[in-house]
């Protein structure tokens, strides 16, 4: 009983601190909480002072920062101090310098600035300015592209958004869903994005198909809709395998046995063309990429399911080929591992040794030495098995070579969105 | 027979780098698609703002 009151005592002590600290922070003041340029000139600077007063006993660390959604002015924003130390009962000015550059869009802006004290959110304050100039509202909507398999995973709507205007606007993305014409889906259409000028943002928005019962066609039609009217829009088909038996083939293979599968890949192109194949079984998955140009190319793809169980698992094999691996293909296997027969492994063994014995009865009088049989079956077992570690290693190496490229194409491409998005050159090396 | 014993040994000695070329990607893969969603997270937190 006497903890439970301990405890209760603790709690009302720590919240009775916490008040007091935030009724003593809010104390501070930020003078005044907005300004606006009246008939601002490009090329030029313009300075703010604003006032941070601290009526209370206690000192404060007060920071300045600007908020998120006036983030892309922060290039031409100086905050002088941004930090400082609040003393007692005293006041301090905050010199806030403003340039108005080329860049800047024609329309309104608004720089926020948030006011912390001992991390505490104080005040804020607002500077308005509007810039003249004719006002180019315009949108791209570039490389539309639908991740698909079947309507168990969740299916990608991937675009390129490019403003190609010349003001920061707001627009919202939509994806709607037709199957022979008809409106069976949609998406996005809630949240708006904000595009800068001259910038392109990539879009990826995901869809749940657990509503998409049939098999086959589909086309999806991406738009971006500006202050209620649709700007611009892309259609793109996809294809769903919804079978209940999607397996193109059944295989079945014993335990630890190496699962060997040859793709066809078709090359439309007139000379060279690419390819990348994806697999998935179990928690295994794995990509060979790789270019020909032939007109036809057979990739073998050798998995190694040392690791899977007895059992039935879905082989889900995804090639895209083509110029820009545009192409997708999808297949579906059913694999059956069976448990590695240990009757057959006595039986392999027992005919090992009957065998030679068989011979040698047979050929009676012509003894053929049994050191010569054992020699012939040792020498084909190395042999096989040189064949065996080649071909792994042969996978390991077209794995490693798959891998170098996925981290390259990785690095890349995290680098241009770090860029993009960041605006600074942080990304991998 | 002494060359097909040292042939044999190679193999075993294969066969171990083998598994453990095996274990290695398999580290590499789980730690760059690790890597992969955390950036995708990243990108999501990033537009979400």
């Amino acid at each position: 009983m006497w903890g439970n009151i301990r405890l209760k005592a603790v709690m009302i002590g720590v919240f009775l601190i916490i008040s007091m600290q935030i009724s003593m922070v809010l104390a501070v003041t930020i003078n005044p909480a907005e300004y606006t340029i009246k008939d601002p000139k490009k090329g030029e600077e313009y300075s703010v002072v604003i006032t941070a007063i601290n009526p209370d006993s206690g000192k404060y660390q007060l920071s300045a920062e600007i908020d998120k959604d006036s983030a892309y002015l922060k290039d031409f924003v100086k905050i002088e101090p941004s930090t400082l130390e609040l003393a007692p009962d005293s006041k301090e000015n905050i010199r806030l310098k403003m340039f108005i550059s080329d860049q800047l869009s024609p329309q309104n802006h608004n720089l926020k600035i948030i006011f912390r004290a001992n991390n505490i959110p104080v005040g804020k304050f607002i500077l308005h300015f509007a810039l003249e100039g004719e006002q180019i509202t315009r949108f791209a909507l570039k490389d539309f592209s639908v991740d698909a398999a079947s309507n168990k995973e969740p299916i990608y709507f991937n675009m390129k958004i490019e403003n190609t205007g010349n003001i920061i606007v707001s627009a919202i993305p939509k994806i709607e869903i037709f199957r022979k014409e008809k409106l069976i889906g949609s998406l996005g259409n809630e949240t708006s994005i904000t595009l800068f000028p001259g910038k392109t943002t990539n879009l990826s928005l995901m869809y749940d198909p657990g509503d998409l019962k049939e098999d086959g066609k589909y086309l999806a039609r991406a738009s971006l809709i500006h202050e209620g009217d649709t700007k611009t829009s892309l259609e793109q088909t996809f294809v769903l395998d919804i079978r209940e038996d999607r397996a193109d083939k059944t295989i079945e293979i014993s335990q630890g046995e190496l699962l060997e599968i040859e793709e066809n890949i078709k090359n439309l192109e007139e000379g060279l063309s690419f390819y990348r194949i994806t697999w998935n079984i179990g928690d295994m998955s794995s990509t060979l990429e790789g270019e020909t140009d032939e007109k036809e190319k057979i990739v073998p793809i050798v998995i190694n399911t040392s690791q899977l169980q007895p059992g039935t698992y879905d082989l889900d094999v995804i090639i895209n080929h083509g110029l820009r691996l545009e192409k997708k293909t999808v297949k579906h296997y059913s694999i059956k591992i069976s448990k590695k027969s240990r009757s057959l492994d006595i039986l392999k063994n027992i005919l090992i040794i009957l065998v030679p014995l068989i011979i040698m009865v047979i050929a009676g009088t012509r003894y053929i030495p049994k050191i010569y049989s054992t020699k012939i079956s040792r020498i084909d077992r190395l042999f096989m098995d040189v064949k065996d570690i080649k071909k792994s290693f042969d996978r390991i190496d077209h794995e490693v070579v798959s891998m170098r490229h996925d981290m390259t194409r990785f690095i890349r491409e995290s680098n241009a969105w770090i860029r993009h998005n960041i605006g600074k050159d942080i990304g991998f090396r | 027979m002494s060359r097909i014993k040292e042939l044999e040994a190679e193999i075993k000695r294969l066969r171990q780098r083998e598994k453990q070329l095996l274990e290695n990607m398999k580290i590499f893969r789980q730690i760059f698609s690790h890597l992969h969603a955390q950036f995708e997270e990243l990108k999501k937190e990033v537009q979400k703002r």
